[in-house]
């Protein structure tokens, strides 16, 4: 995901003294790169981590508790990595419709990277009401404003996308993905848990749709959970946080439906495994069910992006 | 050089542009252009006449009037945009040599009382013709619709080439401005209007000001003795330079004379004059000699104006589509219809009565978030020309927005608290089934679902389709037309059409609303567990077996 072309770089080298300072920038960042963004830590460190950490608590107390389970912030943003946060502000709605992530848990996301070293933080979504008011509405923007201004962005305009080849994808296979993204070293995938008419669900691959410019061919040209899959395998965030503090059993995505307060995060690095635990975790409809019968969590297992089977995982369970 | 003139011209100009510029959403408490358009007399008795009303304020136009008593066409000279617009463009566009015969020219100086005996004869038949003419509407439509999207582009693209050193600074304001998202169908007619004035102010500087501006013309009548004036010492050689540089005409063949009505104070003669003759103050006999004749056109003119502007309004009030009447049911009976696809703002009063009250004025369309408004090219005919129609392909209507009403200068579009503006339906969704990749291609689409606040939408089974098929709820549709933004479907297999608008003259949207049976309130909560349709195996909607 990493694109920095540090070949034209010094190539253009010899300028002066701030274009100098922009270039050795830009070579610390390739060199923490190198250190690790390049080599994430896998197999080997992942035994020691729960596969999913889910904590009941607060939102902050329990994004952190639950990131502190699987190994902390450390294993997964290096210092000088360019992180981006997805989180869910696609509605203009307030966080109790339960249909936009809860902003105490993007902001302690964005509190963690940034202790983690990170260069930058970005909170990215493109939403699907006018940007000024889900951003106002969703309370995001104001809840991450204290920590670092700007940092939360709704991005509109296609300036800001940038065509991606999906190598993995089976039907799904060109799209155009914000430019930040596919630059980042870091995607933490943090969506509210959502009933979804046409997906069944809305969690951590579901939300990645908020990270391309149309998603309708989604809907059009493809199947949709299939879709889904090919999107996540281009995408793949390194860490989900699911927001269940407030669940949107019935009428997703947009509400309104009925909210179930949980007071839960869901975490993981598998975004298959974190989805499977959190439909088998709330109630949809008022019924239970189970991963399998989430079609692109069903597919996304089968194709070998992660694990729906959470019986089998190491599931760490804490309450605050 | 920089002269009192041009500062205050270039102040004005600036204020006026940074209030369209604050024309934008979010509203910054209720700050915006019409504080502006509220200045120019034409706009404000033409629109006031038409719709025989006190939709427009008159207050600030009357102080404009007032202030030709004493000044008189300072205004046009000094604060007007429009007129600041050309000088502007002046230098850019040249100026051809002044010659002493163009400086005599005064036969067209009557044409802008004409205009303006034209549309006050057709106010009188209830037909506004303001959008032709009024100076504040036609700058504000210029500046917002054809000039600030080119802008903005530029400004995009400038900070995407600039983005490494914005991004390097840490400047996320820059980095992710929002700038040049808006774009408005047909800015050529607007823009090319303007051209032709600039490119007639080559040879006749201030064409518009000195032969067409209806609003110059009110002024004008109010300038015949003026306070403050030209006034020429005995020092004046008759070398004739001041009658080349003056922009408006406005000094008689012999020069120590002065047209004041065409006098806009700006003191170019002053410059012109090798002598130090003319100086600018307090009118004094016999320094100010006052010309006030020669242009004044004859009572014969005067009475193929006012026929003119009767005409206008029969033509308008008998053509087909020309203030086609939605919703007044006493208009339609008469036969005229509105395009299919004419989707008006919300709350935007029956269709004769608002064409009566725009100004065409752009305001609307600039401050919309969503790019929904956009000016009409002659679907709704001739005399709907540039007046705001909703296209809900390019965005829908926001349920938490009701900006269009709090800038719009004439009422047109009322300023309706959110609440109210829930209630002003503009059309209903209609499906085309044909299109529907849900009804035609059994996919699991429902977009329209997903996107709808007023849960408008229901999807049912239908025997012999895989997938549940949606459906409209007409008393729940509020025609915001989120639904066609968002159709995955290149031509949207769901569209908005002005099928049930509720367009009030004058009271309550949400009694109106709730006494014909609609249910539009905002924040409607639905039964919490009733899922949306459950499929045959009596699993909720996206999950299978």
């Amino acid at each position: 995901m990493k694109s920095r072309n540090l070949g034209a770089s010094f190539r253009q080298g010899g300028g002066g003294l701030s274009r100098r300072d922009f270039l050795s920038w830009q070579l610390k960042g390739a060199l923490f790169l190198a250190c690790g963004g390049a080599f994430p830590p896998r197999p080997v460190l992942a035994e020691a981590y729960p596969d999913v950490a889910v904590v009941t608590g607060p939102p902050a107390g329990a994004v952190k508790a639950a990131v502190d389970l699987l190994g902390g912030m450390g294993r997964f943003v290096k210092p000088g990595n360019r992180v981006v946060i997805k989180p869910n502000f696609s509605f203009a709605n307030p966080p109790e419709a339960a249909t936009t992530t809860n902003p105490e848990v993007v902001r302690e996301l964005l509190v963690l990277c940034k202790e983690a070293g990170a260069a930058s933080v970005l909170i990215l979504d493109n939403p699907l009401n006018v940007a000024e008011l889900c951003l106002e509405q969703s309370a995001v923007r104001s809840a991450c404003d204290g920590v670092e201004r700007g940092a939360v962005q709704a991005l509109d305009d296609a300036r800001f996308y940038r065509a991606a080849d999906i190598p993995q994808g089976a039907s799904f296979k060109k799209t155009e993905v914000m430019a930040d993204v596919l630059d980042a070293d870091v995607l933490i995938s943090a969506p509210v848990a959502k009933s979804h008419s046409g997906a069944g669900v809305s969690l951590s691959m579901k939300n990645l749709m908020g990270l391309i410019w149309n998603r309708g061919v989604m809907h059009s040209r493809h199947d949709l959970h299939e879709a889904i899959v090919d999107l996540a395998s281009l995408l793949h965030p390194a860490l989900c946080v699911i927001d269940a503090i407030r669940t949107l059993s019935t009428n997703g995505p947009g509400g309104p439906g009925k909210v179930i307060k949980m007071d839960t995060v869901i975490a993981s690095p598998d975004m298959v495994a974190a989805d499977a635990e959190a439909v088998t975790l709330c109630e949809w409809y008022g019924k239970h069910f189970e991963p399998r019968q989430v079609k692109h969590i069903a597919l996304a297992h089968k194709r070998g992006l992660g694990r729906m089977d959470v019986e089998n995982l190491d599931v760490r369970r804490v309450s605050l | 050089m920089i002269t009192v003139k041009r500062a205050v011209q270039g102040a004005s100009l600036l204020a006026f542009l940074g209030l369209l510029w604050m024309t934008s959403f979010p509203l910054a408490e209720g700050v915006s252009a019409r504080y502006a358009l509220w200045l120019d007399p034409f706009l404000v008795f033409g629109t006031d006449a038409a719709s025989r009303s006190l939709a427009v304020p008159v207050t600030l136009s009357c102080l404009v009037l007032v202030s030709a008593l004493f000044l008189g066409r300072a205004f046009c000279g000094h604060i007007c945009p429009m007129g600041a617009t050309f000088d502007l463009a002046a230098p850019l566009f040249g100026r051809r040599r002044t010659t002493l015969a163009q400086a005599k020219e005064t036969r067209l100086k009557g044409l802008k009382y004409l205009l303006l005996v034209c549309a006050f004869s057709a106010a009188c038949f209830g037909v506004s013709l303001v959008f032709w003419g009024a100076p504040l509407a036609l700058v504000t439509r210029f500046y917002a619709l054809a000039i600030a999207p080119p802008l903005g582009q530029s400004a995009a693209h400038i900070l995407s080439l600039a983005r490494p050193m914005t991004e390097g600074l840490g400047l996320y304001s820059l980095t992710y401005a929002k700038m040049g998202g808006q774009r408005f169908t047909d800015p050529f007619t607007i823009a090319a209007f303007f051209l032709t004035l600039f490119l007639l102010g080559r040879a006749w500087p201030r064409f518009w000001c000195r032969y067409l501006c209806p609003a110059g013309a009110m002024l004008a009548l109010c300038s015949g003795k003026p306070l403050v004036a030209r006034r020429v010492s005995g020092a004046c050689v008759d070398c004739g330079a001041c009658r080349r540089a003056c922009p408006m005409a406005a000094i008689a063949e012999n020069p120590r004379l002065t047209r004041t009505r065409e006098c806009l104070l700006c003191k170019a003669c002053q410059r012109a004059c090798p002598e130090g003759a003319i100086s600018f103050g307090r009118a004094t006999r016999p320094s100010t000699g006052r010309l006030r004749d020669g242009y004044w056109p004859s009572r014969r003119r005067f009475l193929a104006a006012g026929s003119a502007g009767v005409a206008a309004a029969a033509l308008t009030l008998t053509g087909l589509r020309e203030g086609a009447a939605q919703g007044d049911a006493i208009a339609d009976a008469g036969g005229r219809f509105a395009p299919a696809s004419l989707l008006r703002p919300p709350g935007a009063p029956p269709e004769a009565l608002f064409l009566r009250k725009c100004v065409r004025c752009g305001a609307c369309m600039r401050v919309c978030p969503a790019n929904m408004l956009q000016p009409d090219f002659l679907s709704s005919g001739l005399s709907g020309l540039f007046s705001p129609v909703a296209v809900p392909r390019r965005g829908g209507c926001q349920y938490l927005c009701n900006a269009c009403g709090q800038v719009c200068p004439s009422g047109a579009i009322p300023p309706l608290p959110l609440e109210e503006k829930a209630w002003a339906k503009m059309g209903t969704a209609v499906i085309n089934r044909q299109k529907c990749l849900a009804w035609e291609q059994e996919k699991k689409c429902l977009v329209c679902d997903e996107v709808c606040r007023y849960d408008a939408l229901q999807f049912t089974r239908e025997p012999g389709l895989s997938t549940a098929v949606p459906r409209v709820i007409v008393n729940k549709c509020s025609g915001c037309g989120l639904c066609e933004r968002h159709c995955p479907v290149e031509s949207p297999a769901i569209t908005v059409a002005p099928i049930g608008a509720v367009r009030l003259a004058a009271g309550s949207y949400s009694a109106y609303g709730r006494a014909e049976g609609l249910q539009l309130e905002p924040r409607r909560k639905r039964a919490h567990t009733a899922p949306l349709e459950e499929s045959a195996s009596g699993l909720p909607p996206g999950f299978s077996e």
